[in-house]
């Protein structure tokens, strides 16, 4: 029954052992796993700045790059002093003033299809035109075309602007050639769709240009947005009317670029939810934690369960703590409470760590019997305990050898070592009594080999050596005999 | 097993764990089919071809399109450098004439007969895909059928006790009366100006210019009258002159009546109806007892695919998406005209969208049985063109008309179906 409660109690101490260190394990995970989590979530969140601030930049300077080209185009006109200086005087062109507005008609539509511009045309205070000009465009800017051409140049030589018809847009490019004539240029805004392209699988950027006051000139489809429409609040909020910044909140990172004729580049980058948990989706992060936590639970029992069934530490389960026969401590519980009192012993003390054996043990087994020999060491035992104390620890060992270990302390050393010395001496002379036999006429010889703690080893096992080599020694002698350890005469020194 | 295999066994374990954090992933760069699509037209075209081209984007992810699109002369201009330089697009509205400009002999654009299987041809019937047909290959698939269609402002014509003109002399009389206002009976922009001095010649001489066989009829005598009859409708008010008229001289008033498309109707009329403008749909102009009508219709918006595309299955989903689509259907209604197309007709029937001045205009061309086909050589823009300079040489440079007549003879008589 005490045995059954033994092994009932190494089993639940196993258990709880298993799930302590798996909690801990998994603890530890989770920790790992959140720095590893905050740490890439940050990582990811420098990328997509990153990664939204070049795509941003990048398209404002494709954009600015291509503007400046339109602009550039003006030059031709500029080549030819005659052109650069005409205009039409009256609201009906003479034939010269037709034969100039041909000329720079079949030029200027030249031009405009090597560039791919929806309108390249020149039109006049008198309200005619040369070049390319559009219905669309006349239709945009109406009956008087060259009055709201000259309000939106104002004081400028020439400006950039964006004019909106339903859901399209074209950039406009106004330069003042002289005071009776304005050269126009637009190109339809899904232009830029090719100039800053997005890719159709990046879903996750977008990109918007819009004019000064917010209305959209060119989104990417994924904004679905049209020409005209305002900025969306999700993109303009966190800009807040700043230039040239990229901010990264929970949903992603955006940037405004200034374009160089006074537009702005809006990109944005959506966070994906996914990416900013290290590429696990909850799901997958959820089996993960399962399996490794799976994993650390049985690894562990492995290796507790490997602990207590060791050579070492299954005695603890199979032993019980006294020789019922003996009335000392078995092997295992003798040296766990030895190396315990050990550990809590005060610097300073002095203990005895003492072997006892029964000499001849072979031949008295062989020629006597188990029972005999076992009832010496009843009676060494008892001997063992009255002369030690009950404050002694007594146990036996594997090599049923009789183990003491008595405290011997005393703030004076001599005398501590003294009292040693007289107990032990003492106590050989009680050997004079272990006689056995049926009319108790047979003397048992005993040895005692003595090592001092700590004065000769440091710990069990050390003790254990040198106490054998002592009780090796006065195995030797005849009688009953007592060595103590002396590393000059027995020799060994640690183990 | 051991304490120090157990431990093993854990560090293994840990390895593994790292080792699949560490993972690399490697994602395959996608690459969408490329298709360019282009279109001439008008802002409100452009506006609504744009959102259908969206939705085929959405029903098609693997394909990406790209837009090339520009109002009707400089788009002609744009495709011949792109025709000179072998850079057209995939996928390609073009003109009539087009037709026979660029594939003189069937070859210039796929033959969309081979493409069956993408394109849903049953829609159409054989007559309505001859228009297409160059030489027994199906080279485009036409949208509508278009004509140079008469729209008056009736509450104008009204004012000056006038009824809707149904002959040339109706409108020099309108003309007459119209002046002191500094109103014109019409507008005649530059197509509408050539079609109609053609159509005045043919009417009073009975002769057609070019004849089913695109043979040439007219001698340079018939252009030279031809020239002169235009000088007559400028010098005497009937209309202004071609590249003078204002985009919304109709809507205010300033023309009381305009000679457009069909499927331009949309773009002069509306605005003008929204101002409150009584317009309707006028007659097929001619000289009373004339022989023939001399006015034409010609099929519009075709669909012609590049001939040497690389992508020819994805091209015919997209032009099976621009002739017989839902969505584009109801984006378009009848913007380009009534479509031939009897899917579209069904969407546009069902959701009550076959009304209009455009539908009133194609009801009267349909029901007009003298109307004929046109020749593309009639079509042909370098005859038009020169057809313009003619004019404004004549009223506004001294020339005389009979040696601008044998100019545009010249021209005519040259003409080959060929760029």
């Amino acid at each position: 029954m005490n045995k059954y409660k033994e092994t009932v109690r190494m089993l639940s101490m196993r258990n709880a052992l298993i799930l302590t260190y798996t909690i801990l394990g998994v603890a530890l995970f989770i920790v790992t796993c959140v720095f590893f989590m905050y740490s890439n979530s940050r990582g990811l969140m420098a990328q997509s700045e990153n990664y939204t601030s070049v795509a941003g930049q990048q398209s404002a300077k494709h954009i600015s790059n291509f503007c400046a080209s339109i602009e550039r185009s003006a030059r031709m006109i500029y080549d030819d002093k005659d052109f650069l200086e005409f205009y039409v005087k009256g609201s009906i062109p003479t034939a010269e003033e037709r034969k100039t507005i041909s000329d720079l008609t079949v030029m200027m539509t030249k031009t405009k299809f090597i560039t791919d511009y929806a309108d390249f045309g020149i039109v006049y205070s008198s309200g005619i035109y040369a070049g390319s000009v559009s219905d669309g465009i006349k239709d945009l800017f109406g009956n008087d075309f060259y009055g709201k051409a000259d309000e939106l140049l104002g004081d400028k030589p020439e400006t950039w602007t964006a004019l909106y018809s339903g859901s399209l847009s074209r950039a406009c490019f106004l330069k003042r050639l002289n005071p009776y004539a304005i050269l126009i240029t637009t190109f339809y805004s899904t232009k830029l769709g090719s100039i800053i392209s997005t890719g159709n699988e990046m879903s996750r950027l977008s990109i918007c240009v819009t004019d000064s006051s917010g209305r959209v000139i060119h989104a990417s489809d994924n904004l679905g947005l049209t020409a005209g429409a305002h900025l969306p609040s999700d993109m303009e909020s966190p800009i807040d009317g700043r230039i040239d910044i990229t901010v990264g909140n929970s949903t992603g990172a955006i940037c405004a670029v200034a374009v160089s004729n006074g537009w702005i580049v809006y990109s944005r980058v959506l966070a994906d939810k996914d990416a900013r948990y290290g590429s696990l989706s909850t799901r997958d992060f959820i089996i993960f934690m399962g399996m490794t936590s799976l994993l650390l639970f049985v690894v562990s029992g492995i290796i507790i369960s490997a602990f207590y069934t060791s050579e070492r530490k299954k005695r603890r389960i199979s032993e019980t703590e006294y020789d019922e026969e003996l009335g000392v401590l078995t092997p295992f519980y003798c040296e766990d409470k030895i190396c315990d009192r050990i550990e809590t012993s005060l610097v300073g003390g002095t203990w005895a760590f003492t072997l006892v054996k029964i000499k001849d043990t072979d031949l008295i087994r062989s020629r006597l019997g188990e029972d005999f020999l076992r009832g010496g060491q009843k009676q060494l035992a008892g001997i063992l305990k009255e002369s030690f104390g009950d404050s002694s620890i007594i146990g036996i060992n594997d090599d049923n050898a009789l183990v003491v270990f008595t405290d011997f302390s005393d703030y004076d050393l001599f005398k501590a070592h003294d009292n040693l010395v007289r107990t032990h001496n003492d106590t050989l002379k009680l050997f004079s009594r272990l006689l056995v036999g049926d009319n108790s006429d047979y003397k048992l010889d005993v040895a005692m080999g003595v090592c001092i703690y700590p004065d000769q080893a440091k710990d069990y096992d050390e003790l254990d050596l040198k106490a054998r080599q002592a009780l090796e020694a006065a195995l030797d002698t005849e009688n009953d005999s007592l060595v103590f350890y002396d590393e000059k005469k027995i020799g060994g020194g640690r183990r | 097993m051991t304490i120090r295999k157990s431990v093993l066994a854990l560090a293994l374990s840990a390895s593994l764990l790292l080792a699949s954090c560490t993972e690399t992933d490697a994602v395959p760069v996608k690459h969408s089919v490329a298709l360019s699509v282009s279109w001439w037209g008008r802002d409100v075209r452009h506006s609504y071809t744009i959102s259908a081209l969206n939705e085929f984007s959405k029903l098609n992810p693997d394909i990406e399109l790209s837009t090339e699109f520009a109002e009707f002369d400089p788009f002609l201009k744009q495709m011949d450098v792109e025709f000179a330089t072998h850079h057209e697009c995939d996928v390609m509205m073009i003109n009539y004439d087009w037709l026979f400009r660029y594939s003189p002999d069937g070859t210039g654009f796929y033959d969309l007969g081979q493409l069956a299987d993408e394109i849903d041809l049953s829609t159409f019937t054989a007559e309505q895909l001859s228009y297409g047909i160059v030489d027994g290959k199906l080279n485009a698939i036409s949208n509508a059928l278009n004509c140079e269609t008469c729209y008056y402002n009736a509450d104008l014509y009204k004012r000056y006790g006038l009824g809707l003109p149904s002959s040339w002399d109706d409108l020099f009389k309108a003309a007459e009366l119209m002046r002191g206002d500094g109103i014109y009976p019409i507008e005649l922009n530059r197509k509408a100006s050539w079609m109609a001095a053609i159509a005045h010649e043919e009417q009073r001489t009975g002769i057609r210019c070019f004849d089913d066989n695109n043979k040439l009829g007219f001698t340079a005598e018939n252009f030279a009258n031809v020239v002169s009859f235009y000088r007559d409708l400028v010098e005497k008010n009937v209309t202004k002159y071609m590249n003078e008229i204002g985009t919304q001289d109709f809507t205010r008033g300033i023309s009381a009546g305009a000679m457009v498309w069909i499927s331009d109707a949309g773009y002069f009329c509306e605005p003008a109806i929204k101002s409150g403008h009584k317009i309707e749909v006028g007659d097929y102009l001619r000289i009373p007892g004339s022989e023939i009508l001399g006015w034409y219709a010609k099929p519009t918006s075709m669909y012609c695919i590049r001939r040497d595309t690389k992508s020819p299955k994805e091209a015919a989903k997209l032009v099976d998406f621009l002739i017989n689509s839902e969505e584009m259907a109801l984006l378009q209604g009848t913007e380009k005209g009534i479509p031939m197309s009897k899917s579209m007709l069904e969407v546009l029937e069902s959701n009550d969208l076959l009304h209009g001045i455009q539908f009133d205009s194609n009801k009267k061309l349909l029901s007009t049985i003298e109307i004929k086909r046109v020749s593309p050589y009639l079509e042909n823009i370098g005859l038009v063109e020169a057809f313009e300079r003619s004019a404004r040489a004549v009223l506004y440079e001294g020339e005389d008309p009979e040696s601008e007549g044998r100019m545009l003879y010249d021209i005519a008589k040259d003409l080959k179906l060929e760029p």
